[in-house]
This record gives C-alpha cells, structure tokens and sequence, in this order.
C-alpha cells in the first residue's frame, strides 16, 4: 500500500520538468527573435549606472514648488476619471452580471464592449486623443475614464455575481421590485466590493497618468518630460520621487479605507 | 374556515429534467399550521418557492386568496408575495445591514419604487418594526449588523422580517435546519406563537419529525415530488414515517440523505 504514491510522484516530477524546459525553451527562442544579448546589457550597465548617479542625482529640492500644481492636476485627473469611470461601469456591470442583467443579449453586447476596451490601454486612448484636443488635461481625463472602464466593468460585474443569491432572493419574496432588489438585496451586499476595486483602480490611475502625462495629457507626466528634454534630470527625479510618496499614500489610505468598510 | 390557499396538481420540471414535483394538489385553511416533512430533495423547498412565485411551476394551478398565482401580472405577483412572508433555512439576511433595516425590508413590497430606493420608510413602518423585534427578543439587538448575531438570533431577524410584511400566510423553509437543538426551540416557539396569535396561516418544512408533531396543526408527507400523507399529527404513525422516508429507486441524493430515513424513523 505505501507504495501507491511512487508512479504519482514520478509523473508529477515529469510535469514539473517538462514545464521547466517549456519555459527556457520558450525564453530562449523570443531572446532570438528579438536578438536579446545579455551581456549586451552588462556592457552597457555601468553607462547607465554612471548616467543615473552623476545627471539624475541628487533631486532638485527647489523643483518642488515648480511641479505641486502638475501633482495636483494628476491627483484630481485620477480621482475624477476613477469617479466618472465607477458611476459608468457600475451601469454597465449591473445590466450585465448575471443576477441582475434585464436579458441576456444585453448581457452579452456589454460584455463584448467592456472586452474590447479592456484590450485597449490608457496610453493608446491618450495618443489617439492628442491630435483632437491637443496636449492637456482633457486628453488625460478622456483616456483614464476609458483606459479604466474595461477592467472596471469587469471587476464590479464579477463583485455582483459573487453577492449571496440569497438577500436577492429575500427581497424578491416579500415583493421588492426590480429597482428595490438591486437598493437593498444586491448593492448593499457588493458596496464593499465595489469600493476596493474603485481604490485599487485609483492607485492604478495614479500610476498610469504619469505616463499618460508624457504623451501630452497633462500633470505631473508632461512635467517630467519636459524636463527631461530640457537636460534637468535632478527636476525629473524629484518629481518620479513626488510621484511614488503620492502613490504610496494613496495606497496607504485606501488600504484603511477598505479596512473600514469591509 | 375559508381556504386561503389552494394548490392542484403542481409539476416542477426543471431545466436539467429533474421533476422535483409530480401533481401536488392540498388546500389550506386560514389559522392552519402545516408541517411538511420528507427526505432531502423530495420537492419541499420547491413547492414552497412555487407559492409565492419565486419558482414558476411547470403545470397546474396555485390560487392564494383567489387569485391565481401563475397568471398574475407584475403588480399583482408584488401584491400577492407582500402577503405571504418567507422564512429561509439560511436566513438570507444582508450581513452588512442593521437588524432593524433587514426587518424593515419586509415593508418594501408595500412601498413605491422611489421610497423604497431611498429607504423611506414611514413612522408607523418604523414602529412596527421595533415592535416586532420586542415580540422575538431581539429589541436589544436593534442597532446591530445582522453578521454579528448567532444562528438564532438571525432566524428570529427572519422572522421579523416575514412578520413586517403582515403577512396573511407564513411559508418556512426548514427554518431549523442550521440550528442547534435549544436555538430550534426557540425558533419554532417564537414562530408558532406568532402565527397562533396573529391568526396567520403557515406552511413550514421541517426534517424533524419530532418538532413537526409538536407544532404542527397538520402534517404533509411528500416523497418523490408527490404527497403521500396528509393529516392530524396524533395520526401520524410510524409506518406512515417510515413511507414518507422510503428510499425511491431513482433517489439521487442517496449518499447525502441515507441517514434521513433512521433519524425520522428513530424520533
């Protein structure tokens, strides 16, 4: 009987190392195909070390006041195109997850559409919108609203169906309408859900107006590119550290906010 | 007495084929306490769930105080569900809610879309409510959010809740079910009492045999979506036990449920 594990083992063993030589050969190939050579890149280090501690470094404290209006700018264009983006999806999640869909061809059109946005990102939305609103924070605010309604509408759709179909049910037996089931059997029930994901979608909005940013749509982003074209890396840096203090503070209180409404 | 309910031979067929009722027909009266007992998956559940709509019956016909619960239009079935309160075996409270905003909910069936939506619920609603919860024990717990209460305690919220619509008749689906000896006890007390009290009719399914005589003005036996005793609790005998627990050849819940016969039959 002790014996009876022994042939399992050996095929998990080969599992394991069929999936380890999948890996490299896979890593191998790619590295070919898009002529990657480390020792390229270990070359070349010291440059970029040497690059980064001599121009980057230290960061110009006197940028601060310089860039507080542009940090201001990517904090509000995150938070405004998170809000905006959450009223939305939720709109949209609701008409198609599962418990609360009207019908399921609307369920599936919307779930075709948030899959097509899904694929698109923010900084594709953003160059797309350069050329018909020029650089600002209008092209900002438009491509983090979109860039942000795929993964949202999918988040809060999932966050719905996973409400217990029970409160739905209660609601629905004592002659809840429609609209009462989705007030009091299904939105108190995901709410929590709901604001984690909108959270965690502000932390990435944070992040991604930066780069958003450096393609004309305004805030702190174009305030690091620009002077990166202008040689003033100090000031550059400065702001990637403002960023990241802003970045690790929003976490921060969102984590407690989530802690509350949990 | 009048017939407040009135169910001719109901058939469930569900989607994946199961017939999990076969032509069950029984009517009843206005102050009855029915009991329906039988094995898991026998059609309890399901018959409850057609009374009040929230499963539609495949044929036959339910008439719940004349009116026919299969052809009712939207307004109508919201009408004829805010009479009939629903107890659950798993409570099926919003966790995140007050215990006074779950009982509260019973009232939803008699607001407008607009009220309902933004919670405003009239005085009277509200004092009802509170008045309720006095009558269970649960006064105490008023403020507290319904995840923060024992098993018995949430049932007791449930019943509240059944209780605010000011039902006309009480369905419970194994109300005891998740509830240890002393909480069922009280459950089914607090439960019978109101019902007795308020004149209310009810149908309560129950795998206990034992709290089924103890209760029940009237015993329903269904076995393979079929009732196969209808009567007076003193005539239930342990034959008539042992018939309603008799494995079917087609049972597919054997594994779960090859205790159920033996644990009736040991009451």
């Amino acid at each position: 009987m002790q014996f009876t594990y022994i042939p399992l083992k050996k095929e998990k063993s080969l599992y394991t190392w069929t999936g380890v030589f999948l890996v490299l050969f896979t890593a191998i190939i790619t590295g070919y195909v898009t002529q990657f050579d480390i020792r390229e890149a270990v070359i070349v280090l010291p440059g970029i070390l040497d690059f980064i501690l001599v121009d980057f470094l230290p960061p110009a404290l006197k940028a601060v006041p310089d860039f507080m209006t542009s940090l201001l700018d990517t904090l509000c264009m995150a938070i405004i195109s998170t809000t905006t983006g959450a009223v939305i999806s939720m709109f949209f999640a609701l008409l198609c997850a599962t418990p609360t869909t009207p019908n399921s061809i609307v369920k599936l059109v919307i779930r075709g559409f948030a899959s097509c946005l899904r694929n698109i990102p923010g900084l594709a939305w953003a160059i797309i919108f350069v050329p018909a609103f020029g650089i600002g924070k209008t092209v900002g605010l438009l491509a983090l609203t979109l860039g942000s309604l795929g993964s949202m509408i999918r988040f809060f759709t999932e966050t719905i169906e996973e409400v217990d179909p029970g409160g739905i049910e209660a609601v629905r037996s004592v002659g809840g309408s429609y609209w009462q089931v989705l007030k009091s059997g299904v939105l108190p029930q995901c709410f929590p859900g709901i604001i984690s994901w909108a959270l965690y979608n502000l932390e990435l909005n944070i992040r991604a107006s930066t780069i958003i940013g450096m393609v004309g749509g305004g805030g702190i982003g174009f305030f690091i590119q620009f002077n990166i074209k202008l040689f003033r890396y100090e000031y550059a840096t400065m702001a990637i550290i403002a960023v990241a203090v802003l970045v690790l503070l929003t976490e921060s209180i969102s984590k407690k906010i989530r802690e509350r409404i949990m | 007495m009048e017939s407040l309910l009135s169910v001719k031979d109901v058939e469930k067929v569900y989607d994946n084929g199961t017939r999990a009722l076969k032509g069950v027909s029984f009517e009843l009266k206005e102050g009855e306490f029915a009991v329906i007992i039988g094995r898991s998956g026998a059609g309890k559940s399901t018959l409850l769930r057609c009374i009040n709509r929230l499963i539609s019956q495949s044929r036959g016909s339910i008439v719940f105080k004349g009116i026919k619960t299969e052809k009712a239009s939207k307004n109508e079935l919201r009408k004829i569900r805010r009479e009939i309160g629903m107890i659950f075996q798993h409570y099926n409270l919003i966790d995140r809610l007050t215990v006074i905003q779950n009982v509260l909910h019973g009232r939803l069936g008699y607001m407008s879309n607009f009220h309902g939506i933004f919670d405003l619920y009239n005085r009277c609603d509200r004092r009802n409510a509170l008045r309720i919860l006095e009558r269970v024990g649960m006064e105490k717990e008023t403020l507290k959010r319904a995840d923060q209460l024992s098993g018995g305690q949430k049932q007791r919220v449930g019943i509240s809740r059944a209780m605010a619509q000011n039902p006309s008749l009480m369905l419970a689906d194994e109300p005891i079910a998740s509830l240890d000896p002393v909480s069922s006890g009280v459950v089914m007390d607090s439960l019978h009492n109101i019902c007795k009290e308020d004149g209310i009719s009810a149908i309560v399914s129950l795998h206990q045999v034992d709290f089924a005589i103890k209760y029940a003005s009237r015993i329903i036996g269904i076995r393979d979506g079929l009732i196969v005793y209808d009567g007076d609790p003193k005539d239930l005998t342990e034959s008539a036990i042992k018939e309603i627990y008799k494995k079917s050849p087609d049972d597919r819940m054997e594994n779960k449920d090859e205790n159920d016969e033996e644990k009736a039959i040991a009451v």
